[in-house]
């Protein structure tokens, strides 16, 4: 029976048609916007992400995020040196520096100063220039998405010029980073020059790199520290779990995507239930004439399912392959769409809520047929 | 559920048949007590005005209601032992339906409509459409039978129809008003394909109808008035 549920089901193509529109716009909203807010969400570690060589990251107690806030004195890092465990530490800067291109255009970049020795906090992943040229005055580096929005359509080039803050800085290298939140550009440099780009008080250490001795517990050395400084240590992982935390808890962003993601399940699930309901009523004289010759009621409910379940896949392929081709488009010619992709959990949350918005459709929709009385097509 | 088992010499038989429908205040009787036997091999026709419930006795006769009183036998089985889906498969093994409205499947061709019996049976879509378009050509459809039904003449989806009722061979033909919708023509014409092939010597086919011009196709005509039975042999004029 299964080729003739089909059959009906393509026969009427306006309602087919408006199942699969209204599964796929559902799919389309949800996994689309759950994609960006898990995309926009997953660019606040950003750095984070770049900087593996640490095992412990230490800042001020009231710093949550690798945006930081509250610097710490220099002096921090020696006293974290000095904490049993510790291998080496190393200072880093973060912070927002306003920079003018050639063409006297205005943008906020993200400012990374590294440990100006060993460049550790330099990303590794460079495609122009050399890390020694970073050591010159004034030099430094700018992440790939970050030239491509300053210098669209241009290749890559080094020696280039710009104004950070009103001081002149040159262009040595251009590398790939994650992507940042606070900002689509994202420039290193050595601490030292990272200091006078940015402008600040007294203390201007955002973090101290650590690493721990091989061997020892990074979560025992992590609690060394912060009870022999009073600073927070934490692991990297933990620092990410925090970073996230933060911005879920403080940010308006869950709520925002998560109410449009709400939206397309209630949109979804009226235009799929009215367009069902409508496509049932409409055959019901042809159930209640299947009954009639003694087709089951289990055989009904199967090809309803079936029915159901056909116009939900071809919906959800259409939204989520629209959702994942979308975003493809959008990390192929817009530098600010690298961190959006369509993560496997999304992909088959919105699967599971589309089969379950499809089915209970179906059921409201099979009662009809199941309290049909097929005494009915007597009577039509 | 063999319903050979127990031949009672009727195709069906029916006893102290009385349906009610509504509750309480609102309930109202439509049917009392008929009592009928209809023998096999014969055509049956079943007349009276509209309301005299003539369509509820054929849903009772074809299991697809059930009485509120009495019992009605098809070729010895008891319709009330059955569970409902005892009873559907009953239906689906036992009667063959046509409708005043045909009811077929718009979405389907012909011969696919005709399968509609024997899939639901379980049978295998290739043999089905074969079994299926060798009826339709005994039937005189083979040129249409891969048409869907609003490509077809009314007198064309009523035969369509017919083969839907036959194809899976039920001991039990029941015709609701079969040329109602169909001009006159095309209404003799059903009713000869219906006499020629629903009469069969082990085969019970009851046709209710208003249209007394196919009378002359009945072997035994039953009027009803009123929820009663008012003539039960009145002989075919």
């Amino acid at each position: 029976m299964s080729w003739i549920a089909l059959k009906m089901l393509f026969g009427d193509r306006a309602k087919y048609a408006g199942l699969i529109f209204g599964v796929a716009f559902s799919a389309l909203l949800i996994s689309q916007q759950s994609a960006f807010c898990v995309g926009l969400i997953n660019t606040t570690p950003g750095l984070l992400y770049d900087i593996r060589e640490p095992d412990l990251w230490v800042m001020d107690a009231r710093v949550n995020t690798i945006d930081g806030g509250a610097s710490l004195p220099d002096t921090a890092l020696a006293r974290v040196h000095g904490v049993p465990g510790i291998a080496w530490a190393a200072p880093l800067f973060k912070g927002v520096v306003t920079l003018i291109g050639q063409d006297q255009s205005q943008q906020t970049a993200s400012l990374i100063g590294v440990d100006d020795s060993t460049l550790l906090g330099l990303p590794r992943e460079r495609l122009l220039g050399s890390a020694d040229d970073l050591r010159r005055s004034g030099a430094i580096f700018i992440d790939e998405a970050g030239y491509r929005l300053l210098w669209p359509g241009e290749p890559l080039r080094i020696g280039r010029v710009l104004e950070l803050n009103d001081r002149r800085a040159v262009l040595v290298g251009v590398l790939r980073s994650s992507p940042q939140f606070t900002s689509s550009i994202a420039i290193f440099t050595q601490y030292r020059n990272a200091v006078q780009f940015a402008p600040g008080g007294r203390n201007r250490l955002s973090f101290l790199l650590a690493r721990t001795r091989s061997g020892s517990d990074v979560r025992a050395v992590a609690a060394s520290v912060s009870q022999r400084t009073g600073l927070k240590a934490l692991t990297h992982d933990e620092f990410i779990r925090s970073t996230i935390d933060f911005f879920i808890r403080t940010t308006p962003i869950p709520a925002s995507f998560g109410f449009v993601v709400v939206l397309g399940v209630i949109v979804g699930a009226v235009i799929i239930g009215l367009t069902f309901s409508l496509f049932i009523r409409d055959h019901l004289p042809q159930f209640a004439a299947m009954k009639a010759i003694g087709v089951s009621n289990a055989t009904i409910i199967g090809m309803v399912l079936l029915q159901g379940l056909l116009v939900g896949f071809i919906g959800y392929a259409f939204g989520v392959g629209l959702t994942a081709f979308t975003l493809d488009l959008g990390r192929q010619y817009i530098p600010d769409f690298r961190s959006f992709f369509l993560p496997w959990p999304i992909v088959i949350g919105t699967a599971v809520i589309e089969i379950f918005m499809v089915i209970t459709a179906g059921f409201i929709a099979l009662r009809r047929v199941l309290v049909a009385d097929p005494a009915m097509v007597f009577r039509t | 559920m063999d319903a050979s088992a127990a031949d009672f010499g009727s195709a069906i038989a029916c006893y102290g048949l009385c349906k009610d429908f509504g509750d309480g205040a609102e309930k109202r009787r439509v049917l009392h007590g008929v009592d009928v036997a209809i023998a096999p091999g014969q055509m049956t026709m079943l007349e009276g005005p509209s309301g005299c419930g003539k369509t509820t006795l054929i849903s009772l006769i074809g299991g697809i209601l059930a009485p509120t009183e009495g019992e009605v036998m098809l070729w010895g089985q008891r319709l009330r032992a059955l569970s409902a889906r005892d009873l559907g498969r009953f239906r689906l093994q036992h009667i063959g339906f046509v409708f005043q409205q045909f009811h077929l499947l718009p979405a389907l061709t012909a011969a696919e409509n005709v399968t509609l019996p024997l899939m639901a049976r379980g049978w295998r879509k290739r043999s089905a459409l074969d079994a299926a378009h060798a009826l339709l050509a005994q039937l005189g459809m083979e040129a249409h039978a891969n048409k869907q039904p609003l490509q077809l003449s009314g007198g064309q989806q009523q035969r369509v129809a017919i083969a839907r009722a036959l194809i899976h061979r039920p001991r039990l033909i029941i015709c609701d008003e079969p040329t109602a919708a169909l001009d006159a023509r095309s209404g003799q014409k059903i009713m000869e394909l219906l006499h020629t092939f629903a009469v069969d010597p082990d085969r019970a086919c009851l046709v209710v109808t208003h249209d007394q011009r196919i009378h002359r196709f009945a072997d035994r005509i039953i009027a009803m008035d009123d929820g009663r039975i008012s003539n039960p042999s009145l002989p075919a004029s």
